[in-house]
């Protein structure tokens, strides 16, 4: 026993080791960044430990409006730790989401135990957890706290399970605060949270056998949570809900049943096939069953998004295990039901429900899965090898350890090569350019063509002080959206066009940062500022990208 | 079941069929493709212009299909009830009825490769299969006998989205809209669950021969995917694949309804009305929306012209380069000849004539300094996308 116990205490350590390892070196170079939302997050969990406030002078506030996104407080206020001792940079900005990643393998470990008492099966959990794909990408990005979520929810799944061993009621209590929690950390839960609290309801009340005053407690804390989401709908789901969903403004569906029904000529039964119960229905089915498709599954994906893995969330060989494991699990709980099963069953089911009502499946919308899928898969690798010889086993051993090695080339070398482009690139040039020289220039300015939101990358870079530019900033408001037209020495303008060339103050040194387009627009003008050597020089690009040019003018008017 | 019900079962399958997948010969599709009219040049079939009495053959191929199917399934099983549902929704799966819409040389390859499964041994039927997949290819696809080796595993991503949940029972052909039936996949959407319940019969029937025979199928059809190439379209690529799938989905069908007939009458009629609509449904999307949406993939606005012309055989028809790509190759097979081609200098010339019609593309009007609404004549697709324009 003692035996067993040490060797799987050192396979985890190993594999922690690991774990470690995939998701903290160069947490801060790969994937590049900061991309927008992790310049919003790490500089709102600054200004929060400096000031106690967010960027727009809000009071420890329960959403942080950031652009007009609405950004969920948890991982802000996280992360204000490690910014506070560490100062503000990447890799302090997305610690949290790499420290969740990275708990995430021992609380499946722990869930896979509970579940089936198996160590062979739990330390498959580990394994392939370790080398998730989902979960060594999203534990690098914090755009938002996606994986922060993840980790309570499947911290209030362990709970619960806990909670069905002991009946202790501390337990269910605590399961109800992680995911009370997971609320506040990423929109996820906001679906997920409140039907697995319904579930564990269901199944305490029908297994535990508990008295009734133990539910007072967990009542109390669900109102809370209902009250708490009621609160975050008011302020941001709706606009949400307008941008991303299926039922948003530019609702597809609701194009095609006019087409459709226009070919019919609006007849009778164009009317009882075509409408809004009936497509909205099978766009919502399809969404959902995308999640368990192999092509969701098992293809790469070249969609160019900074907060979307483009690697997908199985590796190859363990899809057919996947699908095994999941139908044997399932099956067996229709001939004998067990409650802590079909708890990870309902996850898994609930898990994409926040993705199908986007237009497309989304793998950060569906990070609930992460976890269950290996644990799943973990299952069905082991009942379907345990009796096969060892020529078998090898075989898929080294399927999987090509998958993984085959993933890790793809993340670590090809991807910040392929994909670096879509890292905020230029912002990132400004921000090394300004580090080394800001201090000489008087004013700096450049355009929302350059970057859409470009105010957060010098305050991020510079570590601008949040009451300096609570002060100094100028902002309008546009459809809910948030854009600063300057603060201190920046200004940011919809287009450098001559005429804002003409606009700027006299007698002060000015930085002057532009995009190819605009350098055509505005070359005549600077050839009368600048002399013919300053403007060839200045007319090199700051970025060797063809594809992604960037200029500075340095000049005094 | 004895042998007179068994071969009158499969009559009344085979006459059904004809009839039900005949319906309507020249709508969707309501125009030949390209391909079609490849293959019947190579059989020297010229059809005159609106016949489609050709689109009977892969339609009386389609049925044999589905017979054979039935007497297979039949003597794998000597279950009359999955027999029937194998061969009923294969009769009535959305991929068979649209292959079957068209001449093409698919569903008689398919055929072929049913008719492969009543070949014993295992390994001589796997011999006659590997051969046949050889022969196809080099007649249709390539003529080399082995793919590329680069295209592999682009292919076997293709692969993964063949499999996938949306294509087979939401989407169908993704890379073209030539096969797509709007809003349907390869298979209704109920038949996802009967995807699941047939796996499941299948594992619990321990019909170790059935089993066997889908796993063929399965393996005879990736083996033919991968010996396509990445151009082919989905449902050639899959065919067998698709195939074998149905064969599973009607087993589904069949351990359901054993299940539920005749202890719960009430559900079973749900589930009728379920599959009623389901194939109402798509059968609308197919006979009122398929053309309107896929017509530019067909010949519809060629065909258009050719009719149009060759009832005014008094005027002389040119066209440009650009408009005589497609366009020709009806007209050869129409009408034995070609339109003359002109260049854009030679037709500002000639095309002030009384009696000339000069064909151009939307791109060339620039040219001659017209808009669209102001040329003489405009031929389009069925769904209203103008392709070609007659100019003063």
């Amino acid at each position: 026993m003692n035996t067993i116990r040490s060797r799987v205490l050192l396979a985890m350590t190993v594999l922690l080791g690991i774990g470690l390892l995939l998701r903290f070196v160069y947490l801060d170079r790969i994937p590049a960044g900061p991309e927008w939302d992790e310049a919003s997050v790490g500089y709102n969990a600054f200004s929060i430990a400096q000031t106690g406030k967010d960027e727009w002078g809000n009071r420890m506030p329960l959403m942080f409006p950031a652009f007009g996104d609405y950004k969920n407080p948890l991982y802000i206020y996280l992360t204000a730790i490690p910014v506070k001792i560490l100062g503000l940079n990447l890799f302090t900005t997305r610690f949290f989401n790499a420290l969740s990643s990275f708990l995430l393998i021992i609380v499946y470990f722990a869930i896979a135990e509970k579940l089936f008492k198996n160590t062979s099966i739990s330390l498959l959990t580990a394994l392939f957890v370790t080398f998730s794909p989902f979960g060594i990408f999203f534990g690098r990005i914090a755009g938002d706290g996606i994986m922060l979520s993840v980790l309570l929810i499947s911290l209030g799944v362990l709970s619960e399970l806990q909670y069905l061993d002991s009946k202790k009621s501390g337990w269910f209590i605590l399961a109800l605060c992680f995911l009370f929690c997971s609320v506040f950390s990423y929109n996820l839960a906001r679906i997920v949270a409140p039907i697995l609290i319904l579930v564990f309801f269901g199944i305490n009340i029908k297994c535990a056998n508990t008295e009734k005053r133990t539910y007072v407690i967990p009542i109390l804390i669900s109102v809370f949570l209902l009250f708490a989401l009621l609160q975050q709908a008011h302020i941001s789901i709706t606009s949400r809900l307008q941008e991303v969903g299926i039922f948003g403004k530019e609702q597809g569906v609701v194009l095609e049943i006019n087409n459709l029904r226009h070919d019919d000529r609006n007849t009778l039964l164009s009317k009882i096939l075509h409408n809004k119960p009936i497509l909205f229905g099978i766009t919502l089915i399809q969404n959902y069953l995308t999640h368990f498709g192999t092509d969701f599954l098992g293809t790469l994906k070249d969609h160019g998004f900074v907060s979307e893995s483009h690697y997908p969330p199985l590796h190859l060989i363990m899809i057919p295990f996947y699908y095994f494991g999941l139908i044997l699990l399932v099956y067996k709980n229709i001939k004998k039901p067990d409650a802590k099963q079909l708890i990870l069953i309902i996850l898994l089911l609930i898990a994409p429900f926040p993705s199908m009502i986007t237009e497309a499946a989304s793998g950060k919308r569906d990070l609930a899965q992460l976890g269950v899928m290996e644990l799943i898969t973990a299952y069905g690798i082991y009942h379907a090898l345990r009796k096969k010889n060892i020529f078998i086993k090898l075989t898929v051993t080294v399927c999987f350890v090509t998958g993984i090695g085959f993933y890790l080339y793809m993340f670590f070398i090809r991807y910040p090569v392929i994909y670096g482009y879509i890292y905020s690139q230029k912002e990132h040039k400004i921000c090394s350019v300004l580090q080394k020289h800001y201090g000489s220039y008087d004013r700096i300015v450049y355009s929302q063509k350059l970057s859409g939101e470009p105010y957060i990358f010098p305050l991020f870079c510079l570590q601008f002080s949040p009451k300096d530019y609570r002060v100094s900033r100028k902002s309008v408001t546009y459809n809910g959206w948030f854009t600063v037209e300057g603060f201190g020495k920046f200004r940011f303008v919809p287009e450098i066009t001559p005429a804002v060339i003409r606009a700027l103050p006299k007698k002060k040194h000015i930085a002057l940062f532009v995009t190819e387009e605009e350098e055509k627009t505005i070359s005549p003008l600077l050839r009368t500022i600048l002399s013919p050597e300053q403007f060839n020089k200045q007319s090199q690009s700051l970025l060797s990208n063809t594809h992604n040019q960037l200029f500075l003018f340095t000049f005094t008017l | 079941m004895n042998s007179k019900r068994l071969f009158t079962g499969a009559a009344i399958l085979f006459f059904a069929n004809i009839l039900f997948k005949g319906l309507f010969p020249g709508t969707a599709p309501n125009s030949l493709s390209v391909h079609e009219i490849d293959l019947l040049t190579l059989l020297h079939l010229y059809p005159s212009l609106n016949t489609y009495w050709f689109r009977f053959i892969p339609v009386i191929a389609s049925s044999c299909i589905v017979t054979a199917t039935y007497l297979m399934v039949y003597r794998l099983t000597r279950k009359g009830m999955i027999a029937f549902t194998a061969a009923f929704f294969l009769t009535v799966s959305p991929w068979i009825v649209i292959l079957s819409r068209f001449f093409n040389p698919y569903v008689f390859f398919l055929l072929i490769i049913v008719s492969v499964g009543f070949i014993r041994p295992v390994w001589i039927r796997s011999l006659v299969a590997f051969f046949a997949v050889l022969f196809f290819r080099h007649l249709f696809i390539s003529s080399s006998l082995l793919p590329n080796m680069r295209d592999l595993f682009h292919m076997f991503e293709q692969l993964l989205q063949l499999f996938d949940f949306r294509t087979l029972f939401f989407v169908g052909e993704p890379f073209s809209y030539a096969l797509q039936i709007p809003k349907t996949g390869f298979f209704m959407y109920v038949d996802f669950f009967m995807l699941i319940a047939g796996f499941f019969a299948l594992i619990r029937m321990r019909n170790r021969k059935f089993a066997g025979f889908v796993t063929w199928y399965l393996a005879v059809g990736i083996f033919f995917y991968f010996f396509t190439s990445p151009d082919t379209l989905f449902t050639y690529r899959g065919l067998i694949v698709l195939y074998a799938l149905s064969i599973v989905i009607g087993t589904g069908y069949a351990y359901i309804i054993n299940r539920i007939y005749p202890k719960h009458i009430f559900l079973v009629a749900g589930f009728a009305a379920i599959i009623a609509i389901n194939f109402v449904m798509y059968q609308e999307y197919l006979f009122a929306h398929f053309d309107k949406y896929n017509s530019f993939e067909w010949g519809y606005a060629e065909q258009s012209v050719i009719s149009y012309y060759r009832n005014r055989p008094g005027l002389k028809v040119y066209v440009t380069d650009e408009a005589a790509g497609k366009l020709n190759r009806y007209a050869k097979f129409f009408l034995h000849h070609t339109y003359p081609v002109l260049t854009i200098n030679q037709m500002k010339i000639l095309c002030a004539g009384r009696l000339i019609q000069c064909i151009v593309r939307e791109d060339e009007l620039q040219y001659f300094h017209l808009q669209k609404d102001q040329v003489k004549l405009t031929f389009s697709h069925y769904g209203g996308l103008p392709m070609y324009f007659v100019i003063r």
